[in-house]
């Protein structure tokens, strides 16, 4: 019995197949007779398998070096627990808050960005991009304290400052500062970014790490509980920081 | 099909049952692919960050809804984690070029051939490109493919088929370079076996 006739359009869009093993085994057959006799299907075949290993050897090259962030959990944890306790509060726009421009850190090993005043909560319902005028923003280096907050001063000289937290009181409510990473000697370590204070929980990326490397998170609380809320937001000293969803920092 | 292992199972137990630090466990498990999968459709490693955290919210959210027996639970994540780039992919119209889609020796020391391969795969379709990764990264087969795209066989097929001619057309010197006979061959006469 002679073998099903096989044109080489058809033998060419199974070639992939072919390759992959995932033909039926009587595809698999009419297809190998075919390439016994067919050398241009044949160079075709070598062309794929050719192009393939480029392609697998390329995504594990380019994959290779790069591995998820070490505070993934730790952010990503502080949004689940947010989401399985949901606050009461009705949700606020947090950055809108915010004044644009603000200072770039100090060189400090441990600098803390504080919101030291926030407008009305009315002014905080404001949309995007009417931040209040009358917010201010301050830095706190290692070692001081204010009201309702305390940066540790043993910890300005560690390298690995990593997930302190503190507690700040303003006027219209009591914020978690949790500071991710601080310090010169850990600048690999520090993810730049701006997470957006509302409900798209998007991050964009700061194009760099400031070079006096400093890097905060604060999150708005209802209550007094440092639990981080849903709403957080991660800023830095780079420039310009924006979240195009519905938020902006400048 | 590749089965969840007994331990992931008991982590996803767990976590259906509501417990956070099971999630954890998976999310330790599974985050550098996930990770590097997103890396590798959006080309950027901040976005891929994003998506990171986007894919594991999703998974807490829908994890009820996973059934063992119907997919793995990776080709399940990968599912999560396609639709995720598409869905970034397609509200980030506007194209965001990273260092090394700009500059590709900046992401790693590749040669020539590399840096043409990824050109190549930076062109794709959103679609093509995560039916080539799915396959020629994570190693799926059709039928996990298909899962964790949710088209048919068929359509596996032929976006893969697609890929293969897109990526060929742009590749010539690559793959002709790579079938051409090397210095020993030539010296020796030989050709390539038929």
């Amino acid at each position: 019995m002679t073998a099903p006739f096989l044109s080489c359009r058809d033998a060419k869009l199974q070639l992939a197949a072919f390759a992959h093993r995932e033909l039926a085994p009587s595809e698999r057959e009419v297809l190998r007779t075919h390439l016994d006799g067919c050398t241009r299907c044949q160079l075709e075949l070598d062309q794929l398998l050719a192009a393939e290993a480029a392609l697998k050897r390329t995504l594990l090259n380019r994959a290779a070096p790069h591995a998820a962030p070490k505070l993934a959990w730790s952010q990503l944890r502080s949004v689940l627990e947010a989401d399985a306790k949901p606050s009461a509060a009705p949700r606020r726009h947090f950055l809108a808050s915010l004044v644009p421009g603000f200072a770039r850190l100090g060189t400090t090993a441990v600098a803390l960005l504080l919101v030291g005043a926030l407008g009305a909560p009315a002014a905080m319902r404001q949309p995007v991009a009417t931040a209040p005028p009358e917010l201010a923003v301050s830095v706190a280096s290692a070692g001081e304290s204010g009201p309702g907050f305390e940066v540790p001063g043993s910890q300005a000289s560690a390298p690995d400052v990593l997930d302190r937290t503190a507690l700040v009181d303003v006027p219209s409510g009591t914020f978690s500062i949790l500071v991710l990473a601080v310090s010169r000697e850990r600048q690999e370590d520090i993810v730049p970014q701006s997470v957006c204070g509302s409900n798209c929980l998007r991050r964009r990326a700061a194009p760099k790490v400031p070079a006096d490397g400093a890097a905060v998170v604060a999150m708005p609380q209802t209550d007094n509980v440092s639990r981080p809320v849903q709403k957080s937001v991660l800023v830095s000293g780079g420039p310009e920081l924006r979240c195009p969803m519905c938020i902006q920092i400048q | 099909m590749r089965p969840a292992d007994g331990e992931t199972l008991t982590l996803i137990r767990r976590c259906q049952a509501g417990d956070l630090s099971a999630f954890g466990g998976i999310f330790e498990r599974y985050k550098n692919l996930v990770y590097k999968t997103a890396y590798l459709m959006l080309g950027n490693a901040r976005d891929a960050e994003d998506v990171l955290q986007e894919v594991f919210l999703e998974a807490y959210r829908v994890l009820g809804q996973y059934q063992p027996e119907r997919a793995a639970f990776q080709t399940w994540l990968y599912r999560i984690t396609i639709n995720d780039c598409l869905n970034w992919k397609r509200k980030h119209r506007i194209p965001v070029l990273s260092l090394d889609e700009v500059n590709p020796a900046a992401d790693s020391p590749n040669d020539d051939a590399d840096r043409e391969v990824w050109s190549a795969i930076s062109k794709l379709s959103p679609k093509l490109r995560a039916v080539v990764v799915l396959r020629y990264y994570l190693d799926l087969s059709y039928l996990e493919l298909a899962q964790a795209l949710d088209i048919p066989l068929g359509t596996v097929k032929s976006r893969l088929n697609q890929a293969l001619q897109v990526v060929r057309d742009d590749l010539k010197g690559v793959v002709e370079r790579d079938l051409s006979p090397t210095h020993d061959e030539r010296a020796f006469g030989w050709v390539r076996a038929k």
